[in-house]
């Protein structure tokens, strides 16, 4: 009886947690970006594997302490403005100051998936602060664990 | 074969603790089946209370997040993190072998605690802000343990299942596999049993039913089973070799009995030879005996020698019977004796047997009747010589055993068939009658009611056993109805085949005599039934009225309707007797012309004094014979005048036995035995035939072819040429014209097997005579085969004027009341030259014997000595009876009435009144004899006989 119970329960949980992530329509992100690249999860593994760049984590601190890139940091961005290219940062906010101080060390963003504007926008952000080698993992983190790349908690 | 070794005791209990072991079997593997279902939805349900308790302990978190770590979201998740902890035991319970186990405790055991303490230092956190980076990463680090968790522990519950389903199925392949050995194993235990306990029992079994039907006992079951059926088997077979043994041992019994029973027939068949050849070598000397006495008792003898030729010609008479009963029982025994298939007169064949014994019972004082139903057929075929020999036992032992009363002979048609008629046959008798124990063994041979019966009445004990064999060779049955002390009726059943001519009497009397009405008076019930039965078979209304007075009211009744054309009226009768009643009617105008018959018994009729004057037409005399009857009526009914005619009917009442007409001619004796030439020649002559003797065939051939002859009598066996090649070479002749027409041939034989009478008519001869013959039987043959003529050829003036002369002193003495002289018209009917010196010979032995007699009555009532008295006076009352001393017989017959009550009370008073009345009779007699001597040959005067004081 209580193992009925409990499975019914278990059971609508999960259902609720889907219907939540089904709610979420989003338009894709831009397919190019000025004044970064746009890195392919393969690329993003070449580079993390070299080392050669720093991994910007930019989603929620939540979803960072689920799992994110191995060795990635977080930034979190917190996001207001409209999913679009000409989006108003303003209503954002992004702190800046936690990139590296060097302008032209390479910097990886990434956020959930194509849809992720997150990512997108703060490599806008940084190009415009002036770092000059920065990339941008459009695919996301989705994609990364879709091609079971490692990653860290 | 070890296999047989097996009792069926030992068969079943294997196979019994088989099947146990196939029911524990599959059993087990059900209850482990269950237990493993049970334990696999055991572990999904700890699995999915372990991932509830996950899930719970996040959102407990969660809530802490969402209030910013008030206290009861921590108290709370505080007690969610607890109940969490405290599912990891079912979780551990759950988990089953030790593969499982192992990989439980490395991989989920160590995510559990960790999570677990996480989620306790994660509710810990002082300030659980959502915007808070580090708090957010570690919850999000929380919800990537818990969701490793949930997927581990998915991971974990779905091996857990699997492996259940592993094992379930190979359970049940292994159950499966089990089931099918099982049933492999129990068909071959069936099949085991089956031929350890059906084969054998089905062999038995087969083997007792080839023993049922071939009877082989000779059969033995084999012993190749060692168990039950392996005792069964040998029990058997010890009962096959007992039966065999007892089989042995009958056949040689039956052989032994086979052979006794052999021994014994033969002795019995050679017995019978014996016999039948004893009964030829005793007929030969019997006849010389029997006919010597009998020639003998016609000379003159004085009365002393005339009792003694009496008594051997009684004595002889007597032992010819038992000769006859022996050889009629031997020839049964053995087989030999036929029955014939002739036709005859059935009708006629019982009244004459009546007539026979009618004078017996008459003198016993019995009345004899005789009831042949109207519907009997006269004309049968059969065997009458047989029949007569059944009937005449059966009356003649109820005429001995009856000493009162009637004696009733009754012909009825039980059953009638165009071909042939189903007879009963009934004699009924008044007499002492037979007690029940005695009725069954009654018809066995050498055996009579009781022995004192054979001491009173004689016998050999062999004719009621004769006429039980000689009934069933005629295809019936004879039995009897009795009651001890009340009469016995004897009866037999038998089926005669009919004549094709119809032997009826003419149906002109029938149709003349058809309507007329009778008027019966018989004091006699028996009579009166017997009378209307005859009468209503010939078609005539019968009134019957039981005395005089009954019939002259019953007269006066009458209308001219219904008024009767006929009386026939009893002599005797209560109150009014005969004569009285039929002058009465007389008196009455209306009844002046009808016809009377009056019926009397034999020896008071004849010579009744008022005979001669009464007014009737005819007289007839019990027992009254149905032809006889029919005849009289038609005659009385014919005449003009039945007055002038009564005189003329007169002889019509004597019996026709002892008036046979005469007969005349020539015959020849072949008879090579002198005894029996004396004997046949002094028959012949008594009987007024002429004859002539020769010794031997060619003799009497010789003598043929000389002289002519009316008949022969001749004998089979004669030295030289015998009878049957005798009568051959005369038959031959007679053929060839070389001897006249027709010359009838007896044979004398002393064989009296059966066959003789075949092989006598096959030689040609015309009947047969069995030696020894009496008078009346040749008489009887005679008169079949001899021209009739109205006289004797020689001696009647003689005879004639005797006649006359006794019967004018019988009218002289009529007055003399003494002597009735009718009495003797009887002797002095016979016929021939002796009837009249018959009479004086009568008359002679009566005035010896009746002083011997009453002196035997005086000294019997002297004595007291009933029985003496009583065999006296029996001898007295027939000898006197016979002469027609009526009152003598009266008086003796009373007498002898007494003594048979075993007294001699009240004889003294009789005793005197013969003393009284028996000279007066002497002397009548002593008259007649005196007148009859007169006329006669020369006969020497008998002396007067001595007074009757002189003896007493």
């Amino acid at each position: 009886m209580s193992i009925r119970l409990l499975l019914t329960f278990a059971t609508i949980l999960a259902l609720a947690c889907t219907a939540v992530a089904a709610s979420e329509t989003r338009p894709q992100t831009p397919t190019s970006i000025s004044g970064a690249r746009i890195l392919t999860v393969d690329q993003a593994r070449a580079l993390l594997d070299q080392k050669a760049a720093t991994f910007v984590d930019v989603r929620s601190p939540l979803n960072f302490g689920k799992s994110h890139l191995p060795g990635a940091i977080l930034v979190a961005y917190k996001e207001k403005s409209d999913y679009a290219v000409g989006f108003d940062p303003a209503q954002d906010r992004f702190d800046l100051g936690l990139l590296p101080a060097d302008k032209s060390a390479a910097i990886v963003f990434y956020s959930d998936g194509t849809t992720g504007w997150k990512s997108y926008k703060a490599a806008v952000l940084a190009v415009r602060a002036g770092h000059r080698t920065v990339f941008w993992m459009r695919d996301g983190f989705a994609a990364w664990t879709a091609a079971k790349l490692p990653s860290e908690q | 074969m070890i296999e047989s070794r097996w009792s069926i005791r030992a068969r079943l209990l294997v196979a019994g603790s088989l099947v146990l072991a196939t029911v524990g079997v599959l059993a087990t593997t059900g209850a482990y089946g269950y237990r493993l279902m049970e334990r696999s939805a055991a572990a999904v349900a700890a699995a999915a209370e372990a991932s509830v308790r996950v899930q719970l302990t996040m959102r407990s978190l969660d809530e802490i997040l969402l209030t910013e770590g008030t206290v009861t979201a921590r108290e709370l998740a505080a007690r969610t993190i607890l109940e969490f902890e405290r599912a990891f035991p079912k979780l551990l319970a759950a988990t089953d072998g030790d593969e499982l186990r192992q990989q439980f405790e490395n991989t989920i055991a160590p995510k559990w605690h960790e999570f677990g303490s996480q989620a306790q230092a994660f509710s810990m956190i002082r300030s659980p802000d959502p915007s808070n980076e580090e708090v957010m990463i570690a919850f999000g680090r929380l919800i990537a343990r818990a969701n490793d968790l949930s997927a581990d522990i998915e991971h974990w519950h779905r091996s857990i299942s699997a492996r259940a389903a592993a094992d379930l199925s190979s359970l049940v392949s292994v159950a499966a596999v089990i089931a099918v050995f099982m049933v492999v194993t129990l068909l071959a235990l069936f099949w085991w049993t089956y031929r350890g306990i059906i084969g054998p029992i089905s062999g038995l079994a087969s083997a007792m039913r080839q023993v049922a039907e071939e009877r082989d006992y000779a059969l033995r079951l084999p012993g190749e089973w060692h168990n039950e059926v392996g005792e069964l088997a040998s029990g058997f077979n010890s009962m096959l070799e007992q039966i065999d043994e007892r089989d042995r041992h009958l056949a040689a019994q039956t052989a032994e009995l086979r052979q006794a029973r052999d021994l014994a027939e033969a002795g019995s068949l050679a017995k019978s030879t014996f016999l039948a050849t004893m009964s030829h070598e005793i007929r030969t000397p019997m006849n010389g005996v029997l006919g010597m006495t009998e020639l003998l008792r016609q000379t003159e003898l004085s009365p002393q020698q005339r009792r003694f030729a009496d008594a051997v010609h009684e004595s002889g008479e007597h032992l010819l019977a038992i000769i006859n009963d022996v050889l009629d029982f031997s020839k049964i025994e053995a087989g030999k004796l036929g029955i014939e298939s002739i036709e005859f007169d059935l009708r006629q064949l019982v009244e004459d047997l009546a007539s026979l014994f009618a004078r017996g019972a008459a003198v016993k004082g019995l009345e004899l009747l005789c009831s042949v139903s109207h519907d009997v057929p006269a004309a049968v075929r059969g065997d009458p010589v047989r029949l007569r020999q059944v009937l005449t036992n059966l009356v003649s032992n109820a005429i001995k055993f009856s000493s009162r009363g009637e004696v009733i002979i009754r012909v009825q048609v039980i059953d009638q068939q165009p071909q042939q008629a189903h007879l009963r046959f009934e004699v009924q008798d008044s007499g002492i009658g037979i007690s029940e124990e005695a009725q069954a063994r009654l018809f066995s041979a050498f055996v009579q009611a009781d022995s004192s019966t054979s001491r009173r009445f004689g016998g050999t004990g062999l004719g009621l056993a004769i006429a039980r064999s000689l009934v069933e060779l005629m295809g019936g049955q004879i039995g009897l109805q009795s009651q001890a002390g009340r009469g016995t009726l004897f009866w037999f059943e038998i089926t005669l085949a009919k004549q094709d001519t119809s032997a009826h009497l003419a149906t002109a009397t029938a149709e003349r005599l058809k309507g007329l009405r009778v008027l019966v008076v018989d004091d006699h019930p028996s009579n009166r039934e017997i009378l209307a039965q005859q009468f209503a078979g010939w078609s005539m209304p019968c009134t019957c009225v039981s005395a005089g007075q009954q019939a002259l009211h019953e007269l006066q009744q009458a209308t001219a309707a219904r008024a009767p054309d006929l009386a026939i009226i009893d002599l005797h009768l209560p109150g009014m007797d005969g004569f009285e009643l039929a002058r009465a009617i007389r008196r009455d105008a209306r009844w002046a012309a009808m016809p009377l018959i009056m019926l009397s018994s034999v020896n008071v009729a004849a010579d009744h004094p008022e005979r001669a004057n009464a007014p009737i037409d005819c007289y007839l005399s019990k027992p009254v014979r149905q032809s006889d009857l029919y005849d009289a009526i038609g005659t009385v009914l014919g005449r003009e005048s039945p007055r002038l005619a009564s005189m003329q009917s007169a002889p019509a009442s004597l019996p026709a036995a002892v008036a046979p007409a005469a007969v005349g001619g020539r015959v020849l004796v072949a008879e090579d035995n002198a005894v029996n030439q004396a004997v046949a020649a002094s028959m012949l002559e008594s009987l007024g035939v002429a004859c002539d003797l020769a010794e031997n065939g060619r003799v009497a051939l010789d003598r043929l072819t000389r002289e002519r002859f009316d008949l022969i009598l001749m004998d089979c066996q004669m030295p030289e040429m015998d009878g049957f090649a005798a009568t051959a070479e005369i038959r031959t002749r007679q053929r060839a014209g070389l001897l006249c027409e027709p010359l009838p041939i007896i044979a004398l034989t002393a064989n009296a097997v059966t066959g003789d009478r075949e092989r006598c008519l096959a030689a040609g001869m015309d009947d047969y005579l069995s030696k020894p013959f009496t008078r009346e039987q040749l008489a009887a043959m005679l008169q079949r085969w001899l021209p009739r003529t109205e006289r004797a050829p020689a001696g009647t003036p003689a005879g004639l004027s005797t006649l006359a002369a006794i019967a004018g002193a019988a009218v002289v003495s009529g007055t003399d009341e003494a002597i009735n002289p009718r009495a003797l018209d009887a002797i002095r009917q016979l016929p021939g030259p002796n009837g009249a010196r018959l009479v004086e010979r009568v008359i002679d032995a009566y005035l010896t014997d009746a002083e011997i007699r009453f002196a035997q009555l005086a000294a019997a009532v002297g004595t007291g000595d009933a029985a003496g008295l009583r065999q006296a006076a029996h001898s007295l009352k027939s000898s006197s009876a016979n002469v027609g001393a009526e009152h003598v017989a009266g008086l003796c017959r009373e007498l002898e009435m007494i003594a048979r009550r075993g007294s001699v009370e009240g004889a003294e008073t009789l005793l005197s009144d013969i003393e009284t009345q028996l000279p007066r009779a002497l002397a009548s007699l002593q008259a007649m004899l005196g007148g009859a001597a007169g006329g006669t040959s020369g006969k020497p005067q008998r002396p007067a006989p001595v007074p009757l004081g002189d003896t007493g």
